[in-house]
C-alpha cells in the first residue's frame, strides 16, 4: 500500500463510532543514542549504556473521530509558562489572556491546558521522546506537502494560481495561518469551491525525536528558540511532526483516508495463498501482521507505524448478517413501492380468437421537398384495413375497466395548413454543436423549381432589353435590382434565405389506431402478410379557393413492435398541358377517386396481377411521419382478477427459500422413513437423524413401555409422560413412527389397566 | 402493475424567429380516459430562459426530465406538449410555437424533433403581432397533442416555426408479463 | 451446532448499473482557454454509490496552439458504482467548466447536466454548457471588470427541474462525454431499458455504439426494413 494513495470508504455508521488504534514503533535511532553519539565522539556503547535507552519502543494510541490529543509544541506553546503558575496558585485565577506567542490555536485549548494544571496535572509532564497526537477540523493545520504538491518533476516553481488542484484540498478555514503563504485569488477558489464540497479534516501526526528537557524548558519560559529549535548546527529542531493519516469525512458520508487503514497481510510475501506450519504459530501467538508503513527523520531515526479500525466488521458473519438486513430493508422498499402502484391493467385480449391487439401512436410530422408557391398545405389521410381486421374497441368482452375508451374509430383526418419554414442547414455532426442534425434538410446549393427559372428568364429579358433599348429606358436597372436581389437571396416571400435551403412545412398531428388482429393471422398465409394501410394525400390551398393536389402516399403499419420514423416518398400524377394549366388556374385536378388505388385498387376485376401502366406521375416531395408500434397479447399466466400473480411469487419465493426449502427437506425424509425401512440407507441421514434413531433403539420396547408406565402411576388418559425414559423427545423422529408408538402403547396400557384394575 | 419510467432532457430548440429569450413549457400529457398515477417526478414544468440568441445560434435548455408513471393500459400512452415562448428585455412574453410528440414505446434512447406552428391569422393579426407582439394564441393549448375523434384540423391556419430537440430515454417494468411486446 | 444465517437473493430487491467512462473534451465559443472542470453524479433517494466517487476536479487544460482544433481535453475519469431499488432518480452528471481569464482570475464558463445512459453499452454524448447571465448590461459590464460573474450557488442545480424558470442564461461551448454502462440484475427486478442482450444477469450492451446524431433505437426482436414505399 502506498503510503500517499488516498483509500475511500463509504460510512454506514454514525461517525462518532470510529475508532482508531495508532501503533508507532521505533526500528532505529531515537534522540537519545545521537545524543550520546555526539558527546562521546566516537561513541563507545557499551551495553550498559543502552540499558539506559528504556524509552518504551513500541508506543499505542487510541484516538476516536475529532479528538483533540495535544502534540509537543501545542503544549509547550499554550501551557502556562512560569510565571503564569505562580498566578495559578493564588485564590482568584485569572483568565488566560491570548498572548502574541500564541497565534495558533484558540483560548479554548489554553483554557484546557490551564484547567489540566489546576487539576493537579502538569501537562509537559506529557511530553515524550515519541508521541502520538492529532489536529482536528478547527485547527487550521495544513502540511507542507498540500501547499506546494509537485505533481510534475518540474523544478520551477509553479505559479499556485496555475495549480489549485493541491491547494483546493486543503484544508479550511485557513484563519490561523499566516499571510502570504496563499495568494488571495486561490484563496477565492477555494473557498468557492469548498463551498459546494465540505469536508471535516482531522490529522493524526507522531511527534518523534523530541528534546523534551528543552521543550519544557522553552515552555516555561515561553522562549521559542528553546521549543523550536535552530538549524542543525546548534542543535536542531526539537522535534519532528510527521503526518501518519489524514481523514476527511465529506458530506456524502464518504471517508478517504490517507493511507488506507491497515489490513491482515499474508504472512508470506511470496505464497500468500497457502500458510506454512510456522506461519500459523506466528500468526496464533502474536495476531496478524497488518500493513504498516515506514518514515525517516532527519535526524536518521526510523520509525513505523500502522492504523487499525478498532471497529471494522471482522468476522463474516456479521458481515453477512449486515448484508442480509440491507437487502430485506430493500424488499421491504420495493413492496411498498409495488403495493402503491396497484394490481390493475386493462385492455388485455381475453378470447382467444384475438391473437393480439395492434396499438400504434403515429404522428405525422412534418413534410419537405414541396416547393413554396404562397399556398397553404396540408395533409390528408385515410386508414384501410384489410379483411379481418377490425378496431380494438369493437372486439367485446375485452376489460376496459370501467371506462370507455375514447371511441377513436375514425378512419380519415387532415391536417392543419401550414406555411412553409425555412430551416437553416447545421454544421456538421462531428463538431457536436448542434443538436440532432441528421433530420434537418440540408440546404440545396440551386434553387429548383419555378422560382429559378422565373429569376432567371427576367434577368435574361431585361438583359436583352437593356442592351436593345439603351440606357435611356432604364430597364437595365430593373435588371440590375433583381440580380442584386438575388444575390442577397431577397425571394418573393420576403423571408432572408440563408442559404436557400428548402421550405419545411411541420403539421404535428397525432393520431392513434388500435386495432385487433384477425383471427388466423398466424396460420392463413394470405392474412399474414395483411397489414392496415395508412394512405395519405397532400394538397396545397392557394388563394382564391384553389386546392391543387401535391403528391400521394402510403405507409403499411408495421406488425413488429417498435419505433419508427419513415419518410413516405410521394408523387403526383402529372398529364397533358391542358390538365397543367387548368391545375394552375382552377385546381382540382389529378385527384384520384379511390385512395385505396395509392397502394391497390380494391377493384381488380378479377385480374391476376396488379398493372399501373400508363399513368403517368412525377416526384414529389416526401412526408415524415412516426409510428410506434406495440402488440398486447393476452398473458400466459393471469389470475382473472389479473392480479399480479407472476411477480409477487418470485418475491415470496426470495424471502421464504430458506423456510421452504428446510421444511421441503424435512417432509420428504418423513415421507422416505414412513414409507419404510429399506429406503433409509438411499437418503442420506444427518446426525440428527442418527441419534433419534439410536434413541429408539435404546427406547425400551413397546410392551415394557407399557409396563412401565402402569407400574408408574395411573395411566389415565393419554398421557405418556412416564412413558418415555427420557425426558426430551428424540428431535428427528418421524410423525408416524410417533404416532404408532403412541398409539402402541397405549393399546398396552389400556390392556394392563385392564389387567391392573382386575387386580 | 406496469410502470413507465421517463428520463430524458429537453435539450434545446433551433431555428425560432425570435432567437433570443426563448423558453419551453412542457407537459407530458397522458390519456384521457385513463387515470395514469404519477409514482415520482414532474409531468410539468418551464425551463429556462436563453437570454442571448443570434443567427444561427441554437437555445439551450437542458431541462431534466424524470417521471415514473404506472400504466393502467396500453391505450393513452403519453405525449409531450412544448410551447415555446420568448421572453424580452420588458418581461413580456410572446407565443412562437406549438409542438407535440410521442413518447416512444419501444425502451431504450430516442432523439426526437418536435415539429413546431404558430397560428397566424390575417393580415390585420399580422399587424398586431408585428407591433404589438400579440400573437392568435389556442384557447385550449390541450389540443395541440390530443385529436378528438371525428375533428380535423383542417381550417386551422399556422406557420410552421422551428425545431425542439427531446433526448428521452424509455424504461419500462413489468410490460412483458403482462403480454406486452414493445 | 449453529450454521451461518442463508443469505436471501438480491434479485428482486435491487439492481446495480456501473458507469465507467471520461469527460474528454470542450469547446468553448470566443476561444475561451485554460479550462477545468469539476463533476458531481446526483441521484434519487432510492440509489447509492457503492464504489467510486460521485465528484471530481479536473487539471487545468490548454489548447493546442499550432492546430485549428479549438478543442481543450482533459480526458478526466469518471467511475462510479450504484446500487438501486427504483429506475426513479437516475444519476445524473451536473458539469460545470471554469476558467482563468486573461487577469488570472477564476471565472465560470459553463454548466451542464447529462443523464447517465440508462442502455448498456459505449455511449458518446454531447452536452451544450450555457452560463447565467446577469440581469442588465450594466450588472454585464460590471462583473466583466471584476471578475466575478454570476454563478450557481450549487453546481446540482442545473440537474434538476425545479425552479428553472426564473433563471436567465447563454450559450456557451459544448462537452463532449464518454460513458460507458453496465447494468446488473435489472431484468430479474422486471426493468426493459433497451440495448443489451435480454436474459443475462450482467449486460455490457450488444449494439454497438449510440450516438445523438443517431436515428430511433429500434426495439422489439426483428428488425423490419420497413421504410418508404413507391
Amino acid at each position: 500500500m502506498d503510503p500517499a494513495q488516498p483509500f475511500y470508504y463509504h460510512i454506514c455508521d454514525p461517525m462518532q463510532n470510529l475508532s482508531l488504534k495508532v501503533t508507532l514503533r521505533r526500528i532505529h535511532g531515537g534522540l537519545a543514542d545521537s545524543k550520546k553519539q555526539g558527546k562521546a565522539g566516537k561513541g563507545k556503547q557499551t551495553k550498559d549504556k543502552n540499558k539506559e535507552n528504556l524509552q518504551p519502543s513500541v508506543l499505542e494510541k487510541n484516538v476516536q473521530w475529532q479528538e483533540k490529543v495535544f502534540g509537543p509544541r501545542e503544549i509547550a506553546v499554550l501551557a502556562p509558562s512560569s510565571s503564569e503558575r505562580a498566578d495559578l496558585r493564588s485564590p482568584r485565577t485569572p483568565r488566560s489572556k491570548a498572548s502574541s506567542t500564541s497565534s495558533l490555536g484558540d483560548s479554548d485549548y489554553k483554557e484546557a491546558l490551564y484547567q489540566r494544571l489546576r487539576d493537579g496535572f502538569d501537562p509537559l509532564e506529557e511530553v515524550q521522546e515519541a508521541m502520538v497526537f492529532t489536529y482536528v477540523d478547527k485547527d487550521g493545520f495544513v502540511p507542507k506537502s498540500t501547499l506546494q504538491p509537485r505533481l510534475t518533476t518540474s523544478n520551477t516553481q509553479d505559479d499556485p494560481t496555475f495549480n489549485p488542484l493541491g491547494l483546493a484540498t486543503a484544508t479550511m478555514p485557513m484563519r490561523q495561518l499566516p499571510k502570504g503563504v496563499l495568494p488571495d485569488s486561490t484563496n477565492a477558489m477555494k473557498s468557492h469551491l469548498g463551498r459546494e464540497a465540505p469536508f471535516k479534516i482531522m490529522y493524526i501526526m507522531a511527534a518523534v525525536d523530541c528534546d523534551v528537557e528543552s521543550i519544557k524548558e522553552g515552555s516555561l519560559e515561553k522562549n521559542n528558540d528553546s521549543i523550536y529549535g535552530g538549524p542543525a548546527a546548534i542543535g536542531g529542531p526539537r522535534f519532528f511532526e510527521k503526518v501518519l493519516c489524514t481523514i476527511k469525512l465529506y458530506s456524502n458520508n464518504t471517508m478517504e483516508a490517507t493511507p488506507g487503514f491497515s489490513e491482515e497481510e499474508p504472512e508470506d510475501e511470496y505464497n500468500p495463498t497457502f500458510a506454512s506450519s510456522h506461519s500459523l504459530q506466528v500468526r496464533q501467538s502474536e495476531g496478524p501482521k497488518t500493513t504498516t508503513f515506514r518514515f525517516v527523520t532527519p535526524r536518521g531515526s526510523v520509525y513505523e507505524y500502522a492504523i487499525e479500525n478498532r471497529n471494522a466488521v471482522e468476522s463474516i458473519v456479521s458481515t453477512e448478517r449486515l448484508l442480509i438486513e440491507e437487502t430485506y430493508r430493500d424488499q421491504r422498499k420495493v413492496q411498498e413501492r409495488r403495493n402503491r402502484r396497484g394490481n390493475f391493467f386493462f385492455g388485455k385480449p381475453e378470447t382467444d380468437d384475438v391473437p393480439y391487439f395492434l396499438h400504434s401512436n403515429i404522428e405525422i410530422v412534418s413534410a419537405e421537398g414541396f416547393g413554396d408557391e404562397g399556398g397553404y398545405l396540408f395533409t390528408e389521410y385515410e386508414l384501410s384495413m384489410p379483411n379481418g381486421w377490425c378496431f380494438a374497441t369493437q372486439v367485446t368482452g375485452t376489460n376496459w375497466g370501467g371506462r370507455t375508451p375514447p371511441d377513436e374509430r375514425c378512419l380519415t383526418g387532415a391536417t392543419h395548413l401550414a406555411r412553409p419554414a425555412y430551416l437553416k442547414p447545421k454544421s456538421s455532426a462531428e463538431a457536436g454543436k448542434a443538436f440532432g442534425t441528421t433530420n434537418i434538410p440540408r440546404g440545396e446549393d440551386t434553387m429548383g423549381g419555378l422560382r429559378s427559372q422565373f429569376f432567371g428568364l427576367t434577368l435574361f429579358f431585361t438583359i436583352i432589353a437593356g442592351m436593345l433599348l439603351g440606357e435611356a429606358y432604364m430597364i437595365w436597372l430593373f435588371g440590375a435590382l433583381l440580380m442584386v436581389g438575388a444575390v442577397m437571396g431577397v425571394s418573393p416571400t420576403g423571408q432572408y434565405d440563408h442559404q436557400l435551403s428548402d421550405p419545411v412545412y411541420h403539421f404535428g398531428y397525432p393520431t392513434n389506431i388500435h386495432l385487433a388482429a384477425p383471427p388466423d393471422i398466424h396460420t392463413n398465409p394470405v392474412v399474414m402478410n395483411s397489414a392496415p394501410t395508412l394512405l395519405f394525400q397532400v394538397s396545397s390551398k392557394h388563394a382564391f379557393q384553389r386546392h391543387i393536389i401535391e403528391g400521394y402516399g402510403y405507409v403499411k403499419i408495421p406488425t413488429t413492435p417498435g419505433t419508427y420514423e419513415i419518410n413516405v416518398k410521394m408523387w403526383v400524377p402529372r398529364g397533358g398541358i391542358r390538365s397543367e394549366m387548368r391545375n394552375f388556374f382552377v385546381g382540382g385536378a389529378y385527384r384520384l377517386h379511390d385512395l385505396r388505388s395509392i397502394e391497390m385498387p380494391s377493384d381488380m376485376g378479377g385480374a391476376t396481377f396488379l398493372s399501373k401502366f400508363g399513368f403517368r406521375t412525377e416526384k414529389s416531395g416526401s412526408l415524415k411521419v412516426r409510428i410506434n408500434v406495440v402488440t398486447h397479447r393476452k398473458p400466459l399466466d393471469t389470475a382473472d382478477d389479473g392480479s399480479d400473480m407472476g411477480n409477487s411469487q418470485t418475491l415470496n419465493q426470495g424471502r421464504s427459500t430458506v423456510d421452504d426449502i428446510l421444511s421441503r427437506v424435512r417432509t420428504n425424509r418423513n415421507m422416505a422413513a414412513s414409507r419404510g425401512g429399506k429406503n433409509q440407507a438411499t437418503t442420506p441421514i444427518s446426525p440428527l437423524r442418527r441419534r433419534s434413531q439410536m434413541m429408539d433403539k435404546f427406547t425400551f420396547s413397546d410392551a415394557d413401555v407399557g409396563t412401565q408406565g402402569s407400574a408408574g402411576g395411573e395411566g389415565g388418559g393419554g398421557g405418556d409422560g412416564g412413558a418415555f425414559p427420557y425426558k426430551t423427545a428424540p428431535s428427528g423422529g418421524s410423525t408416524a413412527d410417533v404416532l404408532a408408538k403412541v398409539r402402541a402403547r397405549r393399546a398396552a396400557r389400556n390392556n394392563k389397566g385392564d389387567n391392573a384394575d382386575t387386580m | 402493475m406496469a410502470e413507465l419510467h421517463l428520463l430524458g432532457t429537453i435539450l434545446g430548440c433551433s431555428d425560432f424567429k425570435e432567437p433570443s429569450g426563448l423558453f419551453c413549457k412542457w407537459k407530458i400529457a397522458t390519456g384521457e380516459s385513463y387515470d395514469w398515477q404519477t409514482l415520482g417526478g414532474e409531468v410539468s414544468g418551464c425551463t429556462q430562459v436563453d437570454a442571448l440568441g443570434g443567427e444561427g445560434t441554437d437555445g439551450v435548455w437542458d431541462h431534466p426530465i424524470d417521471s415514473h408513471f404506472v400504466i393502467p393500459s396500453m391505450i393513452g400512452w403519453p405525449r409531450m406538449r412544448v410551447e415555446v415562448w420568448s421572453r424580452d428585455s420588458g418581461g413580456s412574453n410572446t407565443l412562437c410555437g406549438y409542438g407535440f410528440c410521442n413518447i416512444p414505446t419501444s425502451p431504450g434512447l430516442h432523439d426526437i424533433d418536435i415539429a413546431t406552428w404558430v397560428p397566424c391569422g390575417g393580415i390585420h393579426e399580422r399587424l398586431c403581432s408585428f407591433f404589438l407582439g400579440m400573437k392568435p394564441h389556442l384557447k385550449d393549448p390541450s389540443i395541440v397533442a390530443h385529436t378528438r375523434p371525428g375533428e380535423s384540423r383542417f381550417g386551422l391556419k399556422c406557420e410552421s416555426s422551428g425545431v425542439v430537440y427531446l433526448q428521452i430515454e424509455v424504461i419500462t417494468s413489468n410490460l412483458e408479463a403482462q403480454g406486452v411486446c414493445c | 451446532m449453529s450454521r451461518a444465517p442463508k443469505i436471501p437473493s438480491t434479485s428482486d430487491s435491487s439492481f446495480y448499473v456501473m458507469a465507467s467512462g471520461q469527460i474528454e473534451s470542450a469547446i468553448f465559443s470566443g476561444n475561451l482557454d485554460n479550462l477545468y472542470c469539476r463533476y458531481a453524479l446526483s441521484f434519487g433517494n432510492d440509489w447509492g454509490v457503492i464504489h467510486g466517487v460521485d465528484s471530481g476536479l479536473s487539471q487545468i487544460a490548454r489548447k493546442d496552439a499550432g492546430s485549428q482544433d479549438q478543442s481543450v481535453t482533459w480526458n478526466f475519469p469518471i467511475d462510479c458504482t450504484f446500487k438501486a431499488t427504483n429506475a426513479f432518480g437516475w444519476p445524473r452528471l451536473a458539469i460545470s467548466v471554469y476558467g482563468v481569464d486573461a487577469l488570472g482570475r477564476d471565472v465560470v464558463r459553463g454548466y451542464g447536466s447529462l443523464l447517465l445512459p440508462t442502455s448498456p453499452g459505449s455511449h458518446v454524448r454531447y452536452v451544450h454548457t450555457y452560463t447565467p447571465m446577469s440581469s442588465s448590461i450594466l450588472q454585464r459590464f460590471i462583473s466583466w471588470m471584476s471578475g466575478t460573474h454570476p454563478e450557481f450557488f450549487d453546481s446540482k442545480f442545473v440537474s434538476q427541474g425545479e425552479g428553472r424558470e426564473v433563471t436567465r442564461v447563454r450559450n456557451t461551448g459544448v462537452v463532449k462525454v464518454t460513458v460507458n454502462v453496465m447494468t446488473k440484475g435489472m431484468e430479474s427486478f422486471g426493468y426493459n431499458s433497451g440495448g443489451g442482450v435480454a436474459g443475462s444477469t450482467l449486460n455490457m450492451g450488444g449494439s454497438g455504439n449510440f450516438s445523438t446524431t443517431g436515428g430511433f433505437n429500434m426495439g422489439g426482436p426483428a428488425t423490419p426494413a420497413l421504410s418508404e414505399r413507391y
